[in-house]
């Protein structure tokens, strides 16, 4: 599949991965476009079903980072 | 920080002065934190945005404290704000300045392994969050100027091959750079630095080279000025002053017209230079693009009445006529036909006047010219004079009345026309001009100068030698020895005075003539001169022009005096050594050979190549750092940049002052055998944090500086500027930083082997000891104990290679070991050299902390008391007190020391500086206030979509308005617009009047991080009344524009999508309320020893209740123990103060021998239990709790302790030094109490003591206080009896801090100390056949001592050690053996802890919320530790954290009530089942059952959750199975509408096509 787009969600802690996001833009670190960050108050606050959610709205991949 | 955040959250008022531009201090450079391995700047970033945004704190960066006048409670604090160059309050932090700034430096905060612009910010994460420049000064070539050329500057652009921009910033102060390339006397270069080094900078020549690449495209005419005033202004004379003044009276916006006489404009430049050094064309495009302001130039206009003028209307007159009369001497045959003056003759020759024709060249009145040529004078003007007639065909002779070494044009002038065939005649004094045959000039008649000078009235003296009179023949002479004004058009009535040398009389600070409204510039008032002049001068009149025409002040204010940036010697070697700049002489200019010179007129000089320029430039040294090229200040869209920002001077007022000025870590290039700057791959431990920092120069790869390999064998060497001969102390925390350091290696990359070498393992606090273990044993990392004998590199290869002697090889023992002769007789291993070698790819200095010059002036400013090295002594019980009076210290300024004592010590400051000002708390804080909220209950969604470009961090990589025209269609978005900055003051205020004006209730910005600029965003929301919950930021900056800066339509795409899931949630958003808790101003305070005493008092002292409790019968704890030797004050007096304190305040509630039984509430209001020792109980109220219940010795059986009375603990130890009894052996010991006296003792001294140390618990912790107080008391037993042996057994000697003075000097006493490693602790043995080792006694089975029979009498004590440096064992025979037992956690402390639900650590010690930056609190809200309780620590160290802990209880108290409420949990508890779930998972301990509530089913007993103690994770939430609990603000649709969003069909497929098309449009 090379033109495969992927579309893949990260739900990022606020505390940290947020943070760590964010320095990533400072510092210019380039990734995909497909990578979208959904903010959470901490990893502990993702369920389950937000991820079959996610998967059933259509996103190829999820990152929960915190 | 934390010393601001205490005083600030307490009610006062709190100026925050930092001497960097940005707060943070070292801790923000460091990577990880020991010994819990999280990212230090995670940890410090959000104290960072708290400190720079609190109300009721100042914050002074760029700024430092010049002096303090005035006592406590009043003092007047002078401050100097040094100048930053961009405003930070204007600074919105995007950065364009620092992408086209062109001076590189090495970047500090990555210890110079990065590079870094001048114009930078600290580090990415700063705060305040805003640029600033780094200038030294003037550089010298711009001081040395008249026009003050901005010369580092555009070098600087030509180094980056910027030529436009190189014009530009020329163009600021000089309207004639391709003029002045050419001509220029070049002042700059006479003041050039690198002149030291060997030649100066050729800068006239890269002046030239910008204007011949710029000029070699076509011109494009420039934009008139905006007309801004009605005053007309005339200047007369178009040469390159009044063309100045004219400009920059234009680009003020005066409508100008320039008179010329001339048929041509530029004066002089035009018709005084020759062509071949100035070709026309220059002039010509530059007087050009002076013209194209605007500007109205009359030629062939001569100016003959001033009054005419005025009459017509001109307000102001410059008189700019240059000198263009040139001058005949008086001689006979001056007026003979062929004799010519300079100025016509140049004039004539440059108009092309001068006619060639049947080989015989014409003047323009048709008489021959030449062919011999004879010039008088020996200027420069002369020899332009002598050059040009050359080319007209002639031969050409000059004479002069000066010497040749003395004429004055420049020499290269002279050698120039000598070169092209001109007969120079030096020291010729003239007699008369000889009349040929035909009538006219045939030649002048000199004589030979034997004597020039000038007497005392500075008045030429020429002799002449008598009969040396001559005739040097020519066809026509030209006179060239001066020029003056032409002034004949102002009659003598004018009003215009005039100078005896024919100049006009002006003010030289003003250039303002006698007459109001005339002024007067250049050549005309100074005489000859060179054009820069004329162009400073013309500046200077424009601004007087301009201060008169506004009416103002005529005299120019006064300029503020910069420093100018002259090297010396040495330090322009250091810039050289420092810069790119590499080393050698000045690029050549190349020449037009002298052969192609002489029948033309063509330009000489021919001009640098881009090569010949980029190599000359790249000579420059950045003298001032900042050039002033001022491409920032075109580039910065906030108009925030102001180059002539100047340092200013404030006072404040405040009562207290707290110093925590900080380290600056030890210069080991000091320490030339560590190969610091020699050796690239040797590192500072603070280079290799950054090196290991995923945001440093190498992105977190450990690699060597050298060439970039990884670095897999690295070696640390410790205790580099701490424990030698300049430094009598022990940093603290280099041991630890490197073990991280070495910890952090071997993760980064598991190949990586380390070796550190050090002396003593100091792994002296909380959870340490177990870091290093792990450190050992898990991560492999190899200790070495010895000190190296030398380290130098490979030069083939860059290694470097360490030579020491391994421990079990040394021939004369450690240098830090001393061995008694008795020991030294035993080793039988002499004379080896077992030197051994080491090969590194990397070698780390563990850098140790010193006080700067800076934080020293400061102390000698403040008189305040400090040490040898700077540090600011204080007393054991007031620690943080400095010698002045409400002057405080804390910090490293103290004595070094890690990051959590640094934060304790800042509270205790803050807790001494708030209880003196506890009077006049809350006076001069301030509140924000808001106006009503609006209740937008009910409405339909109205989304308004605020898109910034960020200057060009967002809009120069995705196209923003397309963006913003993509959120207008959005579902619930009714408006949608971009903002250039959409955080700058005015667009905040914008955001408030859309709000208010298009009636909005949900407000979404796409811009940067949340993390910074959201409560920015929301304080626009509450400003117009909505609540600032309805707010969503969309990260196109950090998420978006930063990270797909490759891909243009890709990011619009993207943030298009960011902005339609931000726009999906606001629609979800509801308002969020907050409700107020009153908070009970009182305290729990529980223990009554020092730690507890003192947190009682300084809260008493602050205004609150405090509830003292004590177990005992008496207060105290372990001070009580404690004898005068443990230094400084008596502590027994000190004990007795503070109970006197207690007793006499009212405040404070003394509950003895009560304990804690329950307690119930929550934060700032907890009602408490104390139960008596009749079991009666006693019921109190307070907000906040401190535990003080200290900590007791350990008193366990190893090495025989209780089996002999001679077997002692420290604090037993303690108390015999206090009494002079001595037990005997075969005595017995009365353990009932806690004196522990003996009850056998002996009157006699001991005469052989030793002191065990790490004994029981202290293998698995550092008992921290053991190794001083064994120093302290061995000390005091040398003191008692000199002749005492006493010998300290140890594993790691560590006396840290100023501990190592003790250490010192217990060693200089002739104390002993015998190393033992923790694998073969010492047997201990009393009588003969008791062995009584340790329970893990292993190593080698000892024979029995020979000396044992040697007058030792039966029953003695005796220690056997190995000794791991000689590998052999020692035998001892003590009369007293000492054990440091460490202390250990009461036994009530797990009682105590289930009460208050606080956790504790492994060692059964209180644990503190954060080990760094929290290590007073509890992680329950309102409980705070200090003293022993928390982990063992010395007198000093328990009163330091005890008084911080009142400080952060006081932060709470203060506080009339405490907001509960906002994005927190909250039950259903009609669907709760009462599961426990939510309570045990809730890693706050936040939920609770409450029987009185009804759950699900109408069962009693359901959670509840307390609002203000909630922190809003929502890990409840998602754990929950009956989805009983819901988390505000991130509710389930509220983050699944995100996704939606981001699948959601936009609106209308055309627009999104639409925004990536627009993208790709802005793109072309």
């Amino acid at each position: 599949m090379p033109d495969f787009e992927p579309t893949i969600v990260a739900f990022c802690c606020t505390h940290c991965a947020y943070n760590a996001a964010d320095l990533a833009g400072s510092l210019r670190v380039q990734y995909p476009p497909a990578v979208k960050v959904v903010e959470v108050p901490c990893t502990g606050r993702v369920e389950i079903h937000h991820l079959l959610r996610a998967f059933e709205e259509g996103v190829d991949g999820l990152l929960v980072a915190g | 920080m934390q010393a601001s955040l205490d005083l600030a959250d307490q009610g006062f008022r709190v100026h925050l002065v930092e001497a960097k531009s940005a707060i943070g201090g070292h801790m923000a450079q460091l990577d990880k934190t020991f010994p819990t391995n999280d990212c230090a700047m995670c940890t410090i970033s959000p104290r960072l945005v708290e400190t720079g945004r609190h109300l009721n704190i100042d914050l002074h960066v760029d700024s430092e404290v010049v002096g303090v006048d005035g006592q406590a409670g009043n003092f007047t604090v002078t401050l100097r704000h040094k100048a930053r160059y961009i405003d930070p309050l204007k600074c919105v932090g995007c950065g364009d300045c620092a992408d086209v700034c062109p001076v590189v430096i090495p970047d500090p905060f990555n210890e110079g392994l990065a590079p870094r612009r001048a114009a930078h910010k600290l580090y990415p994460q700063a705060v305040p969050n805003a640029y600033a420049i780094e200038k030294l000064g003037i550089s010298p070539c711009r001081d040395a100027c008249p026009a003050g050329q901005r010369a580092q500057g555009y070098i600087a652009l030509i180094r980056e091959g910027r030529y436009a921009d190189a014009l530009r910033v020329i163009k600021e102060d000089n309207p004639f750079p391709g003029i002045c390339g050419r001509i220029c006397n070049h002042r700059c270069e006479d003041a050039c630095n690198r002149a030291l080094i060997d030649e100066p900078v050729n800068i006239r020549a890269l002046k030239r080279f910008v204007t011949d690449r710029v000029y070699a495209e076509p011109r494009t005419p420039l934009a008139p000025a905006e007309p801004r005033h009605e005053a007309r202004v005339a200047i007369i004379g178009a040469g390159p002053c009044g063309l100045t003044t004219a400009q920059d009276l234009a680009r003020l916006g005066y409508p100008v017209t320039v008179f010329e006489a001339l048929p041509v404009a530029g004066g002089m430049l035009r018709v005084g230079v020759p062509e071949y050094r100035l070709p026309a064309e220059i002039i010509e495009r530059e007087v050009a693009d002076i013209l194209d302001l605007g500007i109205e130039l009359r030629l062939n206009t001569r100016v003959d009445d001033l009054d005419g003028l005025f009459e017509q209307g001109y307000q102001a007159v410059l008189v700019a006529v240059g000198a263009h009369e040139g001058v005949r001497l008086p001689l006979p045959g001056a007026n003979l036909p062929g004799v010519l003056v300079n100025t016509h003759f140049l004039r004539d020759v440059r108009l092309a006047l001068y006619q060639r024709s049947d080989g015989q060249v014409r003047t323009p009145d048709g008489q021959p010219f030449g062919p011999r040529v004879l010039v008088l004078g020996g200027g420069n003007v002369a020899i332009d004079v002598a050059r040009s007639a050359v080319r007209l065909g002639a031969h050409v002779e000059l004479a002069c009345v000066e010497p040749r070494d003395r004429m004055p044009c420049h020499p290269w002038e002279a050698e120039a026309a000598e070169a092209e065939g001109v007969v120079l005649h030096p020291g010729r004094s003239f007699a008369r001009i000889v009349e040929g045959a035909d009538g006219r000039a045939a030649g002048v008649e000199c004589s030979r100068v034997t004597e020039f000078s000038f007497d005392s009235e500075g008045r030429l003296v020429v002799e002449t030698e008598p009969g040396s009179g001559h005739v040097i023949e020519a066809d026509t002479v030209i006179f060239s020895v001066g020029q003056r004004a032409g002034l004949a058009f102002i009659p003598e009535d004018a009003g215009v005075g005039i100078t005896r040398q024919r100049t006009i009389a002006i003010n030289p600070n003003t250039m303002a003539a006698t007459r109001p409204g005339v002024f007067a510039a250049g050549d005309s008032v100074s005489g000859t001169a060179f054009v820069i002049e004329a162009v400073a001068s013309g500046h200077q009149a424009a601004e007087s022009i301009h201060r008169y025409l506004q009416s103002e002040a005529l005299e120019p204010p006064a300029k503020p005096d910069l420093p100018v940036v002259k090297f010396n010697r040495v330090q322009a070697a250091e810039r050289l050594a420092s810069s790119k700049a590499r080393p050698g002489g000045r690029v050549a200019m190349p020449e037009l050979a002298v052969a192609s010179r002489r029948d033309n007129f063509d330009e000489v000089e021919r001009g640098y190549t881009d090569e010949l320029a980029q190599a000359e430039a790249a000579r420059c040294l950045s003298c001032a750092i900042c050039s002033e090229c001022l491409s920032c200040q075109y580039a910065c869209k906030a108009d925030a940049v102001n180059h002539n920002d100047v340092e200013r001077l404030e006072t404040v007022q405040v009562g207290a002052v707290i110093l925590a000025p900080g380290y600056q870590i030890y210069n080991a290039e000091l320490s030339q055998e560590y190969g610091l700057g020699r050796y690239p791959n040797v590192v500072t431990s603070l280079q290799f944090e950054r090196l290991l920092s995923a945001s440093g120069p190498t992105s977190g790869k450990v690699v060597r500086p050298s060439d970039g390999k990884p670095a897999r064998r690295i070696a640390f060497l410790q205790c580099v500027g701490s424990r030698d001969a300049s430094h009598d102390y022990c940093s603290a925390v280099c041991c630890m930083y490197a073990t991280k350091e070495a910890v952090m290696a071997r993760e980064h990359d598991p190949e990586t082997q380390v070796q550190v070498f050090l002396m003593d393992m100091r792994a002296f606090s909380k959870g340490y000891q177990a870091y290093y273990q792990r450190a050992r044993k898990q991560y492999g990392i190899q200790y070495t104990r010895c000190r190296i004998s030398g380290l130098h590199e490979e030069p083939e290869t860059g290694n470097l290679v360490v030579r020491y002697v391994p421990e079990g090889a040394q021939a004369t023992g450690d240098w830090r070991l001393e061995i008694d002769d008795r020991a030294q007789a035993q080793s039988p291993i002499s004379n080896l050299s077992p030197l051994t070698s080491e090969t590194f790819d990397l070698v780390v200095l563990s850098v140790g902390m010193e006080m700067s010059e800076s934080v020293q002036d400061l102390g000698r400013r403040l008189g305040i008391e400090l040490d040898e090295y700077g540090f600011c002594h204080t007393s054991l019980f007031q620690p943080v007190e400095s010698s002045r009076p409400g002057i405080f210290a804390a910090g490293p300024f103290r004595e070094p020391k890690d990051i959590p004592e640094s934060v304790v010590e800042a509270s205790a400051a803050a807790a001494r500086a708030a209880g003196m000002l506890a009077c006049v708390r809350g006076s001069l804080t301030r509140v924000a206030e808001y106006p009503p909220e609006r209740d937008v209950a009910g409405e339909e969604p109205r989304v308004g979509v605020f898109v910034c470009h960020c200057g060009s961090n967002i809009g120069g990589f995705l196209d923003v308005p397309g963006t913003a025209e993509y959120a207008r269609r959005l579902p619930g978005v009714v408006h949608a617009e971009h903002n250039l900055y959409t955080c700058s003051q005015d667009s905040i205020s914008h955001i408030t009047q859309q709000v208010k004006d298009l009636g909005l209730n949900r407000v979404v910005v796409a811009s940067c991080t949340p993390r910074t600029h959201a409560p920015l965003f929301q304080d626009s929301l509450r400003a117009a009344g909505l609540n600032p919950a309805l707010f969503e930021m969309a990260n196109i900056r950090n998420q978006c524009s930063w990270v797909h800066s490759h891909d243009r339509a890709a990011a619009t795409e993207k943030a298009c999508a960011l902005v339609r899931m931000a726009a999906g949630r606001a629609r979800t958003l509801e308002p969020l309320h907050a409700t107020e808790v009153p908070v009970v101003p009182a305290a729990l305070v529980l223990g009554g020893g020092p730690a507890g005493m003192t947190a009682a008092v300084e809260l008493a002292r602050g205004g609150f209740v405090v509830h003292l409790v004590e177990r005992e019968a008496e207060l105290g704890g372990n001070l009580r123990f404690l004898s005068a030797s443990a230094g400084g004050a008596d502590p027994r007096a000190v004990l007795d103060d503070l109970a006197r304190q207690i007793g006499a305040s009212p405040r404070i509630h003394l509950h003895l021998r009560h304990s804690l039984t329950h307690t119930a509430g929550f934060v700032g209001n907890f009602t408490s239990t104390l139960t008596g020792p009749d079991g009666e109980t006693i019921e109190v109220r307070h907000g906040a709790a401190v535990v003080a219940t200290g900590a007791e010795e350990y008193r366990g059986p190893e090495y025989g302790y209780g089996t002999d009375p001679r077997i002692l603990t420290g604090l037993e130890m303690e108390a015999l030094l206090g009494s002079g009894q001595w037990p005997v052996a075969g005595g017995q010991q009365d353990r009932s109490t806690t004196g522990h006296r003996p009850l056998a003792t002996g009157n006699s001294s001991p005469r052989e003591v030793a002191f065990l140390l790490c004994v029981g618990p202290a293998e698995r912790y550092c008992g921290r206080i053991c190794c001083s107080t064994a120093l302290r008391q061995a000390l005091a037993l040398k003191r008692a009896n000199p002749a005492a042996r006493i010998t300290v057994l140890y594993r790691d000697l560590r006396a840290y801090g100023f501990g190592e003075r003790l250490y010192t000097e217990a060693r200089q006493a002739g104390v002993l100390f015998v190393r033992y490693e923790p694998e073969a602790p010492p047997l201990v043995e009393a009588g003969p056949s008791t062995s009584l080792g340790a329970s893990s006694v292993e190593g080698p089975a000892l024979s029995r001592s020979p000396e044992r029979s040697e007058g030792e009498g039966e029953g003695a004590l005796t220690i056997r050690v190995k000794e791991p440096a000689f590998g052999e064992t020692l035998t001892l025979h003590p009369d007293l053996l000492v054990l440091s037992t460490p202390m250990v956690p009461r036994p009530d402390a797990r009682q105590v802890a289930s009460t208050l639900k606080v956790s504790l650590d492994a060692d059964g010690f209180f644990l503190e919320a954060h080990i760094k930056l929290r290590p007073v609190d509890f992680a329950t809200e309102g409980f705070f530790l200090a003293g022993a309780a928390h982990y063992p620590k010395t007198i000093e160290e328990t009163i330091v954290q005890a008084q911080a802990a009142a400080a952060r209880a006081a932060r709470l108290l203060s506080r009339p009530s405490l907001t509960a409420g906002g994005a927190i949990a909250q039950v259903d508890a009609e669907k709760c089942v009462g599961c426990l779930t939510c309570v045990r998972i809730c890693p706050f301990d936040v939920p609770q059952i409450q029987p009185a509530t009804v759950g699900v089913g109408g069962v009693a007993g359901a959670a509840f959750i307390e609002p203000s103690v909630c922190r809003g994770c929502g890990v409840c939430v998602a754990e929950c199975p009956a989805k009983a609990i819901t988390l505000a603000h991130y509710g389930d649709d509220q983050i699944l509408v995100k996704l939606e969003s981001l699948f959601a069909v936009p609106p209308s497929p055309s627009v999104a096509a639409g925004c990536v098309t627009d993208a790709e449009a802005g793109h072309a």
